[in-house]
This record gives C-alpha cells, sequence and structure tokens, in this order.
C-alpha cells in the first residue's frame, strides 16, 4: 500500500467511519485514525514528482528560535534548503500533526490539539498562502475557530477568523492544492475542483462567524454571515456542483432569513429573500422523492409572505401613530426602504407587493388582498381536518390582516363590517375544533374572538350616539351577550376536568389572561342598555373576582398592575352608582 | 413559585456515586436541605421541584410518587406523559426501566405495565381490554418507526375533532408485561442501525413509547381510551466523556461543524411569535399537544448525577427543569386592554391624527415630485378636496375633536351624495343643539345679572349701614374716654382711703401683739 493509500484510509476513518461509532465509545474510530496517522511519521513516502518539485522552488525551510519553518522565496533569491524531499517530508509531518491535533480537540482534548495546532501554525505562518501550504492554513484557522469558541472566547474566534479572511484574499490569485495533494499532486484534478474544495472550507469559516455573532447575540452580524453562507452556497448552484448544493435547503434557510429581516423591519431585504426562496423552489425537481414536502414547503412558504404583509402593515401603523404622537413626519420615525441590503444572484420577476411603509387604506389593501391569496392557497394544502393547528394559524393570520387594516379605514360602517368578519371566521373555527384536543388553540381563539365583539361592541356604541335607532340598541344587547358568553366560555376552559371546578390558582402564563377575561366580562356587562342595575351589579362583581384573586395572590398584581387599580376604584364607584340607580326607581 | 400554579409536575432524582466515582474520590456537589424533600443546592444556588428523590430512594418510592397516580388516570381513559431527561449515565434507563424482572430493582415502565395488567385483572368479564404499544422517536424533527424502520418520515395526523397522532406508526398488541420490553429492544437495535451519526443522532433524537389502554364494554360498546406517552428527551445527551483528562465540555458552548445546521442558526435569529419559520414547528409538542395542555397529567422526570465531575450537565438539567415547570401556552394577549373611556378616546383621536398626518404626507410626496419636475398622473395624484380639509385640520385637529363630536368627519369618503346629505343634517341638527344651548346658557346669564345687581344694592346698603355705625361709634368714643377720667377721679379718693385704712389696721395688729 502506498503512503497515500494508508493516509486515506486514515482519513476515511476519522471523519467517515468515526460518524457511526457507538454510544458507549463514541471516539474509538478518532484513536484508531490517530494510530494509523502516527505510524505513518516513519513511512518513507517513496516517489518523487516534477510538478512538487516546482511547487517547493517557492518554498524554503529554515530554522528560527530553534523551529522549523517555511518561508516564502522570491524568484531572485537562493533557497537555505535545498533538498526537496526534506522539505516535503517535513510538510508531510506538519499535515500528520494537524489531523492528531484535530483528533485531540474532537476527543475532548481541547487544550492539547489547541497547542498542536499553535504549533504547527509557527511553522507555516510566514507562508500561509502558498499553493502547497493553503489548504493546510484554511483549515488549521478553521479549528482554531473551533477551539477558541468552545471556550466561549468568542473575540478570539473572531480574530482568527479575521487572519483567515486575509488568507482567503490572498488566496484568489493562486490555485490552492487540496489537503493530501501535499502528499501527491494528482494531475488528474481538475483546477476547478480544486477550488471548490478550498471555497467550500473557506464557507464553513463564514459558517462558523455565524453561529460566533449569534452566541455574542449580534443578530445582525450573525444574519449577514448566514447570508454570507448562502450567497456561495449559491454559487455552487451556478456552477453546477450539485453535490454541494440542495435548492430544497437553500430555499428553505433564504425564507427562514427572509423573516429575521421582516421582525427586523426591513422589508426590502425580507421580500428579496423570500423571492429568492420561492424562484429556487422552481428548481426543485417535481420527481423530488418527497413529493409531499415540496408541496408542503409550497404552501409554508406562502405564510411566510402572509407574516411579512401582516407585519408590514403592523409596523406601518406603528410607524404612523408614533410619527402623530411626536408631530413629525413618519419619516422620521423610520424611511421606507426599496432596495434590499443585498442582492443574490437570482434572475426575478418583478415584485408584486410594495415593500415601502404604507401610508393610507388603498396600499394597506393591496397588501391585504395579497396576503388574502397566499392565505387561501396555503389552505388548500393546510386543510382543517389534518391539519388543525397551521390551519388555525391561518385563520388567526387572517384576522390580524382585518385588524390592521382595520386602523386604515376611517368608515365606521366598512370598520364593523371588517370586526364582523373576524367574529364569523373565528367563532366558526370555535364551533368546528374539539376543545379537549386542541386546548390551547381554543383558548387563543376564543380570547381573540372575545376581544372582537368588545371592539364591534365600541364601535355600535360610537354609531348609536350618532343614529339611534332601536335596532342599533338591539344589535348591542345581542353582541354584549356573545362577548360574555364567549369570555366566560374562555374562562370555563380553565377548569378542573374531572371537577369542573374553577382553580384557586392559575399559573402564571394564564394570569393576565383570566383577569382580562373577567374585566373584559365586566366592561361589557356595563353596556348594557337596560337593566341596568343588575348589570351593574354583575359588572360590580367581576372586578371584585379580580381585585379577591389580586389579593390572595399578590404575586399576581406585577401581571395586572394597571387594570387592578380601576378595578379598586371601580368597587369603589359603582355602588355609589348602585345606590343612585336604586334612588331613581 | 408554588408548584399547584403549573400543569407540569417537574421531579428530580439523584443517583448515588458510582464506582468509578467513588473511586476517583469525587466529591457530590448537591446538597439536601434536612427539613425539605423539594429542594436542593448546587454550588449555593437552590432549586425547587415538586419532588426531588435522594440517591437513597428506592425504585418503588419514584414509581408511587411519580407515575402510579397517572397510570390510574390512563386506565380512566384520559392521557399522561412522562419524560424523562438528563445526561448519560445519569440513571435514565434505571429510573425509566430499571432491571427487569427484578420486584425491587425494575424501573417505572415494568411497574405501569405490570399495574394495568393487573388492573385488567380486576375488571368484570364483560370487559375487553387491549394493550398496544408503539415505539418512535423524533430525529431532525422526522417521526421514524422503531418498530418499522422503512417508516422514516411518519407525518403528524390532526383530525379536527379528535387527537393528534401519529399517521400510520406501528402499533403491536401485547398481552404480557416482558412483551413491552422485547417490543423496546427490537426498536433500540433498530435505532442503531437504521442512522449515520450515531453520535450526534442521540443527542438530538427523542424516543417515544406509547402504551395505549383500550378498554371496551362488551355488554353496551363503550369504549375507552387511554394514552400514555413515555418520552426520552433529547438535549442534555452530551457525547459521554471517555477518560480524557480534558475540561468538562457543555454542549451548549460548541459550534455546529456541519453546514447542514445552517437552518438552526437562520431560525434562531428570527423572533418567533412574529414570524413563520418554514420547518421548525416542533412535531414532539403536536404529538403531546393534549398532554402539556391543562388538565392532563405530566411529569418530568430530571435524572441527575451528584458527582463534580458532571456539575455542568447536572446544573443544566436542573435549568431545564425549572424552564418547563413554566412552558409558556401559547395564549398571547394581542391587544393591551385599554380600559377606561378616555382612553379608548383618546387612541381614537390619535388614529385619525395619524391617519390625517399620512395624507399630508402623500401629499408632499407628490409636491415633491411636481417640484422635481415630474409629471404626476391623474392616478397618482392626492385628492385635492382631501388635502385641502386635511391641511388646516392637522394641527387643531385633536382639539376639535375632542371639544366637538365633528371631529369624526370623514375627509376620504368619496363624493357620496347621500352621505354628505346624512352628514349634514346631523351638522344641522347639532347646530340646532349648540343653539338651543347657547339660548339656554343666554337666559341664564341675564338671570344671574339681575342676580349681581340685587346683591349689589345689599351691599351698598350694608356699607352705608357700616357707614352710619361708624360715625355713631366716633362720636362715642371721646364720650366713652371722658367717662372713664371721670371715673378715675372719683376712684382716686377710695383708693388713698383703702390705702389709709389698711395702714391703720397693721398698726393696730403690731400694738396687739405687743
Amino acid at each position: 500500500m502506498t503512503f497515500l493509500e494508508r493516509y486515506l484510509i486514515a482519513v476515511d476513518k476519522c471523519y467517515v467511519q468515526s460518524l457511526n461509532d457507538s454510544e458507549t465509545e463514541p471516539y474509538k474510530s478518532k484513536y484508531e485514525a490517530r494510530k494509523l496517522f502516527e505510524e505513518l511519521y516513519d513511512v518513507d513516502i517513496g516517489d518523487k514528482s516534477d510538478n512538487l518539485e516546482k511547487e517547493f522552488q517557492t518554498l524554503d525551510l529554515i530554522e528560527e528560535d530553534d523551529k522549523k519553518k517555511f518561508i516564502m522565496i522570491q524568484s531572485d533569491q537562493q533557497a537555505k534548503e535545498l533538498s526537496v524531499s526534506k522539505k516535503h517530508r517535513y510538510l508531510i509531518h506538519l499535515l500528520l500533526d494537524y489531523h492528531i491535533a484535530a483528533i485531540y480537540s474532537d476527543t475532548e482534548e481541547r487544550s492539547e490539539g489547541e497547542s498542536r495546532l499553535r504549533s504547527i501554525l509557527t511553522s507555516i505562518e510566514q507562508a500561509l498562502h502558498h499553493p502547497l501550504l493553503c489548504s493546510l492554513s484554511l483549515n488549521l484557522l478553521n479549528q482554531l475557530i473551533l477551539i477558541r469558541t468552545s471556550f466561549e472566547q468568542y473575540n478570539d474566534a473572531i480574530e482568527i477568523a479575521k487572519q483567515t479572511e486575509d488568507l482567503y484574499n490572498k488566496s484568489l490569485v493562486i490555485e490552492p492544492y487540496l489537503l493530501r495533494e501535499i502528499i501527491h499532486i494528482d494531475t488528474s484534478i481538475q483546477a476547478d475542483d480544486r477550488r471548490q474544495e478550498f471555497e467550500q472550507t473557506y464557507t464553513h469559516t463564514l459558517f462558523y462567524l455565524a453561529q460566533i455573532y449569534g452566541k455574542l447575540d449580534q443578530k445582525n452580524e450573525s444574519a449577514n454571515y448566514c447570508r454570507l453562507t448562502l450567497e456561495r452556497q449559491l454559487t455552487m448552484f451556478d456552477t453546477n456542483h450539485s453535490k454541494h448544493f440542495d435548492p430544497f435547503d437553500w430555499a428553505t434557510n433564504c425564507a427562514t432569513l427572509s423573516q429575521y429581516y421582516m421582525t427586523n423591519h426591513d422589508f426590502a431585504t425580507a421580500r428579496h429573500c423570500l423571492m429568492c426562496a420561492d424562484k429556487m423552489l422552481e428548481n426543485v425537481p417535481s420527481t423530488h422523492a418527497e413529493n409531499d414536502k415540496l408541496a408542503e414547503r409550497i404552501a409554508s412558504f406562502k405564510r411566510c409572505w402572509v407574516k411579512y404583509a401582516v407585519n408590514l402593515l403592523s409596523d406601518s401603523s406603528d410607524r404612523l401613530l408614533q410619527a402623530a404622537d411626536r408631530d413629525v413626519n413618519p419619516n422620521e420615525i423610520v424611511r421606507s426602504s426599496t432596495t434590499p441590503q443585498f442582492q443574490f444572484k437570482l434572475s426575478l420577476p418583478p415584485p408584486t407587493i410594495t415593500c415601502s411603509f404604507i401610508l393610507d387604506y388603498d396600499q394597506a389593501r393591496q397588501v391585504f388582498l395579497f396576503a388574502m391569496d397566499k392565505i387561501d392557497s396555503a389552505k388548500s394544502y393546510y386543510i382543517l381536518d389534518g391539519f388543525v393547528t397551521d390551519h388555525v394559524e391561518l385563520c388567526q393570520d387572517t384576522s390580524q390582516l382585518y385588524s390592521k387594516l382595520v386602523f386604515f379605514e376611517s368608515n365606521i360602517d366598512r370598520k364593523c363590517k371588517m370586526h364582523k368578519r373576524r367574529i364569523d371566521l373565528l367563532s366558526t373555527l370555535c364551533g368546528e375544533i374539539s376543545e379537549e384536543h386542541y386546548l390551547y388553540i381554543m383558548r387563543q381563539l376564543l380570547f381573540e374572538l372575545g376581544e372582537c365583539y368588545s371592539m364591534l361592541l365600541d364601535l355600535k356604541l360610537e354609531q348609536k350616539n350618532d343614529l339611534n335607532s332601536n335596532k342599533t340598541i338591539e344589535k348591542i344587547s345581542h353582541l354584549t351577550k356573545l362577548g360574555i358568553s364567549t369570555f366566560e366560555r374562555f374562562l370555563s376552559t380553565m377548569n378542573d376536568k374531572k371537577t369542573k371546578e374553577k382553580p384557586e390558582t392559575y399559573a402564571d402564563e394564564y394570569v393576565r389572561p383570566v383577569l382580562l377575561a373577567h374585566f373584559y366580562i365586566a366592561r361589557f356587562y356595563s353596556k348594557f342598555i337596560d337593566n341596568r342595575l343588575e348589570n351593574l351589579q354583575q359588572s360590580l362583581n367581576q372586578y371584585k373576582i379580580i381585585v379577591n384573586y389580586v389579593d390572595k395572590h399578590p404575586n399576581s398584581r406585577e401581571y395586572i398592575e394597571q387594570e387592578y387599580s380601576i378595578c379598586k376604584e371601580m368597587i369603589d364607584l359603582l355602588p355609589l352608582k348602585l345606590e343612585k340607580l336604586r334612588q331613581i326607581k | 413559585m408554588a408548584a399547584k400554579e403549573c400543569n407540569i409536575r417537574v421531579v428530580a432524582r439523584f443517583r448515588p456515586l458510582n464506582e468509578s466515582e467513588k473511586r476517583a474520590a469525587s466529591e457530590s456537589v448537591v446538597e439536601f436541605p434536612s427539613n425539605k424533600d423539594d429542594t436542593i443546592h448546587i454550588t449555593d444556588k437552590a432549586f425547587i421541584f415538586d419532588k426531588v428523590f435522594r440517591p437513597n430512594a428506592t425504585q418503588e418510592k419514584v414509581y408511587n410518587e411519580t407515575a402510579k397516580e397517572i397510570v390510574k388516570d390512563v386506565l380512566n381513559g384520559y392521557n399522561g406523559t412522562i419524560f424523562a431527561y438528563g445526561q448519560t449515565s445519569s440513571g435514565k434507563t434505571h429510573t425509566m426501566e430499571g432491571v427487569m424482572g427484578s420486584d425491587g430493582q425494575q424501573g417505572i415502565i415494568p411497574r405501569i405495565v405490570q399495574d394495568i395488567f393487573n388492573h385488567m385483572h380486576t375488571l368484570n368479564t364483560n370487559l375487553d381490554f387491549q394493550i398496544k404499544i408503539s415505539y418512535f422517536e423524533i430525529y431532525l424533527d422526522k417521526i421514524h418507526d422503531l418498530l418499522d424502520v422503512s417508516k422514516t418520515n411518519l407525518p403528524v395526523h390532526e383530525d379536527k375533532n379528535g387527537v393528534p397522532y401519529v399517521k400510520g406508526v406501528t402499533q403491536r398488541f401485547v398481552s404480557l408485561p416482558n412483551e413491552v420490553f422485547k417490543i423496546m429492544n427490537e426498536g433500540k437495535n433498530n435505532r442503531h442501525t437504521a442512522v449515520t451519526n450515531m453520535n450526534e443522532h442521540s443527542s438530538r433524537s427523542h424516543s417515544v413509547l406509547l402504551i395505549y389502554a383500550q378498554q371496551e364494554n362488551a355488554d353496551n360498546g363503550k369504549k375507552l381510551t387511554g394514552k400514555l406517552y413515555l418520552v426520552d428527551l433529547a438535549g442534555s445527551e452530551n457525547v459521554s466523556k471517555t477518560g480524557a483528562k480534558g475540561q468538562v465540555f457543555d454542549e451548549a458552548k460548541n459550534i455546529n461543524k456541519s453546514l447542514s445546521a445552517l437552518g438552526n442558526v437562520i431560525s434562531a435569529l428570527a423572533d418567533g411569535t412574529k414570524s413563520h419559520i418554514p420547518y421548525r414547528d416542533s412535531k414532539l409538542t403536536r404529538i403531546l399537544q393534549e398532554s402539556l395542555g391543562g388538565n392532563a397529567r405530566t411529569t418530568i422526570i430530571l435524572c441527575c448525577s451528584p458527582a463534580i465531575y458532571n456539575k455542568s450537565e447536572t446544573k443544566s438539567t436542573l435549568d431545564f427543569g425549572q424552564r418547563a415547570k413554566c412552558i409558556k401556552n401559547r395564549v398571547t394577549v394581542n391587544e393591551e386592554l385599554t380600559t377606561e373611556e378616555w382612553k379608548r378616546r383618546w387612541e381614537k383621536e390619535r388614529e385619525e391624527v395619524a391617519r390625517l398626518k399620512d395624507q399630508l404626507s402623500r401629499a408632499e410626496m407628490e409636491f415633491e415630485r411636481w417640484r422635481r419636475g415630474e409629471t404626476v398622473t391623474k392616478d397618482e395624484q392626492v385628492n385635492l378636496l382631501e388635502s385641502d380639509d386635511t391641511l388646516p385640520t392637522t394641527s387643531v385637529v385633536s382639539t376639535v375633536a375632542a371639544a366637538n363630536p365633528l371631529g369624526g368627519l370623514d375627509l376620504r369618503s368619496s363624493v357620496n351624495v347621500d352621505e354628505w346629505e346624512k352628514e349634514r343634517s346631523i351638522l344641522y341638527q347639532q347646530l340646532d343643539e349648540k343653539d338651543d344651548e347657547i339660548n339656554n346658557l343666554a337666559q341664564t346669564i341675564e338671570r344671574l345679572k339681575s342676580q349681581i345687581v340685587e346683591q349689589d344694592n345689599i351691599f351698598s346698603q350694608a356699607r352705608k349701614d357700616n357707614e352710619n355705625l361708624q360715625i355713631e361709634l366716633n362720636r362715642l368714643q371721646p364720650e366713652s374716654e371722658s367717662e372713664k377720667e371721670e371715673v378715675n377721679e372719683v376712684l382716686q379718693p377710695f383708693e388713698e382711703l383703702a390705702l389709709n385704712y389698711d395702714q391703720k389696721t397693721q398698726e393696730v395688729e403690731t400694738k396687739r401683739s405687743y
């Protein structure tokens, strides 16, 4: 067996077979590989090649501070070390050192691994970007980044990454050989393939940086490195290196990245990412083994678009409100940007939705219709019976879209109609799904439905002041009843399944929703037009429930601070009002 | 925090130091306060759970206090879940499985199965009892059937009237307790052969053993199905330490080397509540949603090692438990409640102002374009009628709106004659009302005026009286002065007399005493 063959067996053991080690002996193959590498130190390489000889002409081996070091030779200089085989043997030793150091760090002996890697680095740092050394340098620096990160020395790791970046930039003008070509230059390998391999390793560097910045909670930086990673993966697609590129994953990651920019109010970039994701999905063969997966992903991306629309409307209204508060032009709050921070190299169709902040109803309506279209087609995949959670989330998004659209609408009749749509949608769902099995979902739906009734009621009361008709009064009383029963149903979902009784104590995360439900009910009772006396008494009772609960559970007060003081006040005031009403009677 | 407030019971169990730890003279890093059975201290940090089992707790005690209740519920047709969580060799398998066939050493699963079978024998003969088992694992959000390796990506089906379930998962009937173990072993073997990267795999996959207990009444056909999930949770499974003299590493500190994890890195960036992550919703949560919800019985058993060597893992396990106690449900309150009416009013005005502002800025944008010399097509132009109305209104709209109900004027509505007509009649009506009000006020003013005149009269009268009195007083004062003088004059001789008298009596007194 040749040296190279033995080396490749060790590499295979180290990086491929080790993946299958059992739980009880997780590093079995790594240790075996280390042994194989160690055995190679004393093996003669044998053949010499002209190619290698040529490359070594630009590389000199000197001794400095008791250490052998490679340096670059300029064309007009004479090498100190003339023996190619000496240089070659030393370089191979460094290569073996590298693998062994990497094994140390992979088997939880990182300090040992690191000191070995640092020692190699001193031997090559003056010639990092030599074609023969390039790959070794890059891999070595990547290893160091991993180790520094594992010690939580993130800034060190970033420093090393900068060195890596410098190396990469210098490597652009040369042709870096593969790691194993340190042993023997393989003339059958295409320059392109060498480049790809090298690029792939550097992509890892960027990916590590994305994770490091993620750990430092510098999300923007992290996102940027994720983007660079995606960008580099995309070049693999361009050059048809399909083994390194999976359009399906790329599209998914790109769509996910859009959700970051979207929640960061950068709609231009978010839109670009989503369009690229959609576009890339076209490259997934429809004969894709998991065909259902493709259909699922298409529907899933539509949901990303829906979130985009909801956030765009929501951010736009926030922006206008803030501008009004401070009495400034909305652009002083935040300016719409229409150009994304970066552009993936994909040819895209013209966008079908704006990325500027919305200013008026007509623009809002466009966004709304766009999202509704996405919702409808996503729903044809996420049907209710079979995908309850997804389907419900789509309906909740629909409700949110209406509620955002209401902001831009000023006609009270139409506002009422929009809330009515939400009510229809949510109450239908509440009737259809099993409360027992989708308890969480049911609670969310009931709460939002209750809120809708409350909002609609307020609008109707406003209308009543303008047009006093019996019909509105009837409607108001009807709405009030529905609102009360919805919140009561919400509260009943909290009851013990067996005893049907209200719990003494609610879990922290329910305290606010539960007490708010009582608060809403109190408000509803106070809106009844007839039977004032009885209804106000009911309202008072609800306020008392809240205050009693908080008094019994002082910790819960923080969840409902503002409302609590109002309840207190109401408990003082309502009895006076009730007394007055009684007197009138 | 009181345990009652959470739906999830969390207990921690510490194993004793094992032989190699004792040999290495490893110390125990945990302290159990003697008077409390729910607290443990680890390097000065106290963790409180529903129960803490110390190293000497028997298997039976652990079963009785964590699982027995759940089994009862399952037999009555409810669902229950028991999670086990902890690093390798923290006693997870011992707790869940233990030594099969040994009365003392068997773990929770054999005891559960035994209890279920015992229960079966106590039932009436007209009750038909069936027990079925499924065994699967969830890895990278794919469900692999461990009893049929050909099923590698089973979907979770959510039936709107029923339970979310794993569609197509293999179900095996069992009639004897130890059949459960045969099935589990078969599954474990399948797990090992099916994967390419065992190390990564075992630290990232959850395995789920599902026991269905179904009873059917032969007489009335009534069915009762209870399900018990036994979940081995991934997460704390660190790659086992190999005797290497390295440091203790915390898995969470490491970064992922494989680009296949890019998706995780990206999805960690986005804010989960506002966005949709294309693949991140967890199948585990979906399957277990009913078990986690409301009144279902759920217990998490944290398995921990007391050795100092495992300190960081133990701490992270306990941290997980603490978080799990308060798993946030997904009820979100979208709207902050605007409570008092005035607040609602204020919000509305705010919205109105904002809306008007944006019309203004649209107009400004158009103006800007005109200025730049562009031509703005008719469609793009801002309705002049609107902006005319808007411009002067903007700055004062809040005060106007607050003072008078016309503030809600719809500036944007189209030229709808009816609406305008209606609007106008309302305005007239309001105008009339105002007139009446003014009239009323005017009358009141008149009335008040006459009252003022009256008061004025009274006042001036009083002043006159006052003046008269003053004059009288002035006149009387000197009189009073002179009279006072006269009195003084008269009084003086009397005083002198009195003085003489005193002297005389004193003299008499002294004389008498001699």
